[in-house]
């Protein structure tokens, strides 16, 4: 099931809501458990037991780790759930990759290739199992107490605003809210008014702006400026649905008294890719750091090895997003481009490069690498790239123009006005009188309601990661 | 600090909104649960069939698509606004990454087919309909590719080097301008269809000695296909694509006397010319079959078929083609743009 459909918004979340309210405290938790359940099984029921059966294995383990006194049990026990963890995300998501690779390495060498089998990938498991795999590693460090009951647990694994496309929630960060949370008229309203944000910016601005990218990123030999508009108008497209999704979990979330992490910050403000990645994604950035950074060794083993930490970090963070070499390569260029910083000093100053350039520098490094994230192939980025430096010619040939929809140019520029607003301005919705928030927050929900009425759908980005 | 009631009720004020309008909407769903709920084809095709019920739907779809097209001028895929309320297709626009090829593929298929039927005694001549655009250039907005404006005489030096008679309906359409087609439809109009008829005729002569005679019956209140592409339903007529008038023809054949007298017991007169094509053809509101026995004084079966492109109804008229039942004459019409673009409903 997605947010933005009637389904979600007619049927399921009032529903849920009802029954959510009209529950006594302590059954609360199962009811957010049956509905996660079933959201998530709207897509495949028979894909239930996979996300229950991995949130039974990480709670156990994570029991043990943290109970047992016998060191070796525990490290034991820390290693079967985090490679049960991701043994299930290696299967589902790399396994037909590994497989198509080693079946071309072989007939390149004359011989017969392998028989490749496309596994299906449930959707939210890279999300599941980051967060199974951080609830192992907290519980075996000690740094959180185990949940009173199975339920909570399995509650957090399968928690239906965060499920399919995160912020990758840590168990030790919503441990107390379980039993612990408030539940308010103004808190409900405040994720309601959330909610319509991360809706209305989906619906009205990145979905509008989505078969601009599409277009070019299917032709051949786009020129420079057919290039240039579709990287720009992807770079904004991802970041308004991934971000508006991420607004939607948060509202969704505080409308049943669970405060989330934020997961943006204006990240295209930022004036190096270090500063980016502490505004982008902040969930995912802070899981890396402290579950593959900081184990790999950080920066506690010389200034060599934090470099090679700090790339192999992203690498891998780049892989997690899609089994495809596309992704490993966009994962290495954010992660040269952080050793590089590292090296001229990024930590503790506001830029490493000159003033003036630092934040139109740091835009066009991160639009560039979305080209590669983007792409189906690597070869097609290259013909993207070409395209961006003039190979194949400078202006917008007629075979395309005739293409291009006032409305999709029209919320181009209202997003890229959105994106560096906080440049010049600190001004945001919730600085608005209650009435006049009211009347906006009606308003937005009013015309996305009525967009996801007249459009067709339109799917996540973030999907199937 | 006391909270305003806004800041408290807006919340669950949208939400029972959202509720009334869910039951509402499941009051006029009837779902179809009798597949069973694997592999999410069930569950995709239960969401399709509750959004088609929800109660704001028309008023979202028309209103959305009114305020682009009346702001912008702007179209549902498959539609290009052009000027003064003219619309057109974007297949006349189109140019896939492998035109080239389909080109050649396609103009493969009219030379063969061309050949098969004359090697069975059928006199063939290919009528390529040119692109709406291309004759009404001056409601356009949108300037083609070099490749796309020499489409049509790449396709008559073609067909004419490789022996094949195919007429270029241009110069006529053009000499006629805005009235050869209709402002909000793909197609031409009654007026178009008899002026490309003529223009066959006047290439390739009469065919017979029969007189048929084309007279207006009515008039029909008609809606272009394209304004499907604008979608703005409730709107439509304040936004101009509301239904026209357009005339309707009949042609008959007018019997000499003493044929009308025997004709109850005359000998059957065989038809000698056939028509294959697409819905320029097929579709009776333009009358370019009665149009093509008038100018060419002889009677004509139709084979066109709507919906499926030139190139599919050739191929079922020749499959189930004896030699002993070949017209003598055959008039294919084929709109320039199918030699490079597949309709969207093959």
């Amino acid at each position: 099931m997605i947010f933005s459909t009637n389904l979600f918004i007619l049927v399921f979340l009032p529903l849920f809501l009802a029954i959510y309210y009209l529950t006594p405290q302590r059954f609360r938790s199962a009811i957010i458990l049956i509905a996660s359940y079933a959201f998530y099984g709207w897509w495949r029921v028979e894909y239930l037991g996979l996300i229950f059966g991995i949130s039974l294995v990480s709670y156990i383990a994570g029991l043990v780790a943290y109970s047992e006194r016998s060191e070796g049990t525990r490290k034991a026990a820390l290693w079967v759930g985090v490679v049960v963890d991701l043994a299930a995300l290696a299967y589902f998501k790399y396994a037909t990759f590994f497989m198509v690779n080693a079946d071309f390495v072989s007939r390149s060498m004359g011989g017969d290739g392998f028989n490749v089998i496309h596994i299906l990938l449930p959707i939210g498991i890279s999300f599941h199992c980051f967060q199974s795999i951080s609830y192992v590693i907290d519980m075996y460090r000690r740094s959180v107490t185990p949940p009173k009951n199975v339920i909570d647990f399995l509650t957090f694994g399968a928690f239906f605003p965060q499920l399919l496309a995160g912020p990758v929630l840590r168990y030790k960060d919503l441990a107390d809210q379980f039993n612990n949370r408030e539940h308010t008229l103004n808190g409900f309203t405040q994720g309601a008014y959330r909610f319509v944000q991360g809706l209305a910016i989906k619906v009205l601005i990145a979905d509008t702006i989505a078969p601009l990218a599409d277009r070019i990123f299917i032709i051949s030999n786009p020129t420079f400026i057919e290039s240039w508009l579709g990287a720009l108008a992807y770079t904004f497209q991802l970041f308004f649905d991934f971000a508006g999704y991420s607004a939607m979990a948060i509202g969704l979330a505080a409308m049943v008294g669970f405060k989330f992490v934020e997961n943006f910050d204006n990240p295209y403000i930022s004036k190096s890719i270090t500063e980016f990645w502490r505004r982008w994604h902040i969930s995912l950035s802070n899981w890396l750091r402290d579950y593959l950074y900081i184990p790999l060794g950080g920066n506690r083993k010389g200034e060599l090895r934090t470099y090679i930490n700090l790339w192999l970090t992203m690498v891998l963070g780049g892989f997690w997003h899609g089994a495809n070499w596309t992704f490993l390569i966009w994962g290495a260029w954010h992660g040269s481009i952080m050793a590089v910083e590292r090296r001229l000093g990024v930590k503790g100053t506001a830029s490493v490069y000159p003033r003036v350039i630092s934040l139109p520098l740091t835009f066009v490094l991160v639009v560039i690498g979305w080209v590669m994230f983007r792409s189906i192939t690597v070869s097609g980025a290259f013909s993207m790239y070409s395209g961006m430096i003039g190979i194949n010619g400078f202006g917008i040939r007629p075979d395309i123009l005739w293409q291009f929809r006032p409305t999709e140019l029209i919320m181009l520029a209202v997003a890229i006005f959105i994106s560096f607003l906080p440049i010049w301005s600190k001004f945001n919705l919730g600085q608005l009188p209650p009435m006049i928030k009211a009347v906006v927050y009606t308003t937005l929900a009013i015309l996305a309601l009525s967009r996801i009425a007249a459009q067709s759908y339109a799917p996540f980005l973030y999907f199937q990661f | 600090m006391t909270l305003s009631a806004f800041d408290r009720l807006t919340g669950p004020a949208l939400i029972v909104s959202a509720a009334i309008l869910g039951v509402s909407t499941l009051i006029e769903w009837t779902p179809d649960f009798a597949t069973e709920f694997r592999d999410g084809d069930t569950q995709i095709a239960l969401e399709d069939s509750l959004n088609k019920v929800v109660p704001i739907r028309d008023l979202s779809v028309s209103g959305w698509n009114g305020l682009r097209y009346g702001l912008f001028g702007e179209m549902l895929e498959g539609g290009i606004a052009g000027r003064s309320g003219w619309l057109f297709t974007s297949e006349e626009y189109s140019e896939p990454d492998d035109y080239e090829v389909r080109f050649q593929q396609n103009i493969d298929i009219l030379i063969s087919n061309a050949k098969s039927l004359e090697a069975m005694g059928t006199k063939v001549t290919i009528a390529i309909v040119p692109d709406k655009s291309r004759i009404v250039a001056e409601y356009t907005r949108h300037p083609k590719s070099k490749w796309l404006e020499d489409r049509y005489d790449a396709i008559l030096h073609v067909l004419t080097d490789s022996g094949i008679r195919a007429i270029d309906l241009r110069p006529a359409l053009v000499a006629i301008g805005h009235e050869g087609f209709l402002a909000q439809d793909t197609h031409w109009s009654a007026a178009g269809a008899k002026t490309a008829a003529d223009a066959i005729a006047s290439a390739i002569g009469p065919h017979g000695e029969a007189t048929f005679n084309t007279v207006q019956t009515s008039t029909i209140s008609y809606t272009g296909d394209l304004t499907n592409f604008v979608g703005a339903g409730l709107f439509a007529e304040n936004l101009g694509l509301g239904p026209v008038n357009i005339p309707q023809f009949v042609t008959t054949e007018i019997l000499a006397k003493q044929d009308a007298d025997f004709a109850l017991f005359g000998d059957e007169r065989k038809i000698t010319g056939a028509v294959v094509g697409t819905s320029y053809s097929a579709v009776l509101h333009w009358n370019f079959l009665g149009a093509l026995k008038e100018a060419l004084s002889a009677d004509i079966l139709d084979h066109s078929v709507e919906g499926k492109g030139p190139f599919v109804p050739m191929k079922d008229y020749i499959s189930n083609l004896r030699k002993e039942d070949a017209p003598e004459f055959l008039i294919w019409e084929v709109p320039e743009r199918y030699l490079t673009v597949t309709p969207k409903n093959i």
